[in-house]
């Protein structure tokens, strides 16, 4: 009787065994990756949020902006107008001063006449 | 023996940490807090369910020759998978636990449960037995972990139990004291087995004296 090799002794055996470590390794190796993309996708998540947020911010402090450009044009605007009306006043007591004097001199002037 | 048997006999008579005094070294090494107790023997546990179904359902698959290679494989590749899986879900836990999450792959109790009982066992039995050994193994780390966290340093699971900094024994944290406090759970499984073995002679007897009379 012919004596079996090696390899037709330990075929099977060693057929069962490299296609149970393929398997394991591919569950593994998949497990691994599944996880990865896992972190990932968190990791992503994570910078939308965060970059929702930035935008968020930015948005507010663009109304901020725009808010105090307004208040800004306002209070020059009522600037102005207070000055102009401060002017105005200026004028009004000069003219009224111009007139005071005028009369002062108007007196004077009939007292040396009666005089 | 009835089926439910394989899973209780695991807990409390055929203990694998306090009566086959098998994986002594996690349970005394790991059990520093309960957290970590917890996480390795919930590790263990489902390295040994997982591994129980491949090597359960494909036994007529795997040859004689390959079975010990082939179990072994298996049982590395489902480590491999709950030491990622943890290592991302408890980063900080899994750190405390550190080689004891690998080592769970050539865990006495694992290969005996998947190399052994399941290759000479039905579905069943074998799962049962392995989901017996493995909550068996769980308990005991977790009882032991629960102990020395809350005798040694006065938390349970990271939370202060006692007002201000009361540590009641802070020797029961150090191994000397995961020795002693393992050597006494098993001498109280073991008077609690002797109770139950009492227990079932007396009702044999009782049975038996009752088959006489009735005889």
């Amino acid at each position: 009787m012919k004596k079996k090799s090696f390899f037709d002794k330990y075929m099977v055996s060693l057929a069962v065994i490299i296609c149970f470590f393929v398997v394991s390794a591919g569950v593994v190796f998949g497990t691994h990756k599944l996880l990865e993309y896992a972190a990932l996708q968190k990791v992503v998540k994570e910078k939308e949020r965060i970059e929702e947020i930035i935008c968020g911010n930015s948005l507010l402090l663009l109304k901020q902006h725009e808010l105090f450009a307004e208040n800004g044009e306002k209070a020059i605007k009522a600037a102005k107008e207070k000055e102009e009306q401060e002017k105005k006043k200026d004028k009004e007591k000069d003219k009224e001063k111009k007139d005071g004097d005028k009369k002062k001199e108007d007196n004077k002037e009939k007292d040396k006449d009666n005089e | 023996m009835s089926d439910h048997k394989f899973f209780t006999k695991k807990i409390l008579t055929e203990n694998p940490v306090l009566v086959m005094a098998a994986g002594i070294c996690p349970a005394v090494a790991v059990t520093e807090s309960a957290d970590s107790g917890l996480l390795l023997g919930c590790g263990t546990l489902l390295v040994l369910l997982l591994s129980l179904l491949p090597a359960t359902l494909m036994k007529n698959i795997i040859t004689e020759k390959a079975a010990c290679a082939c179990h072994v494989i298996i049982i590395a590749a489902f480590t491999a998978v709950i030491q990622m899986l943890f290592s991302s879900w408890f980063p900080q836990v899994t750190e405390e636990v550190g080689i004891f999450i690998p080592l769970i792959a050539v865990n006495c109790i694992v290969i005996e449960s998947v190399n052994g009982f399941a290759r000479k066992n039905p579905v069943l039995p074998a799962f049962l037995n392995g989901l017996g050994t493995g909550t068996g193994f769980l308990l005991v780390l977790l009882l032991m972990g629960g102990i020395r966290e809350l005798v040694g340093e006065g938390t349970l699971f990271g939370s202060p139990l006692f007002a201000g900094d009361i540590t009641l024994l802070p020797f029961a944290v150090l191994l000397p004291g995961g020795f002693f406090l393992l050597s006494l759970l098993a001498a109280l499984n073991k008077h609690i087995n002797i109770k139950i073995r009492q227990k079932e002679k007396n009702t044999i007897n009782n049975d038996r004296e009752e088959e006489k009379i009735s005889s």
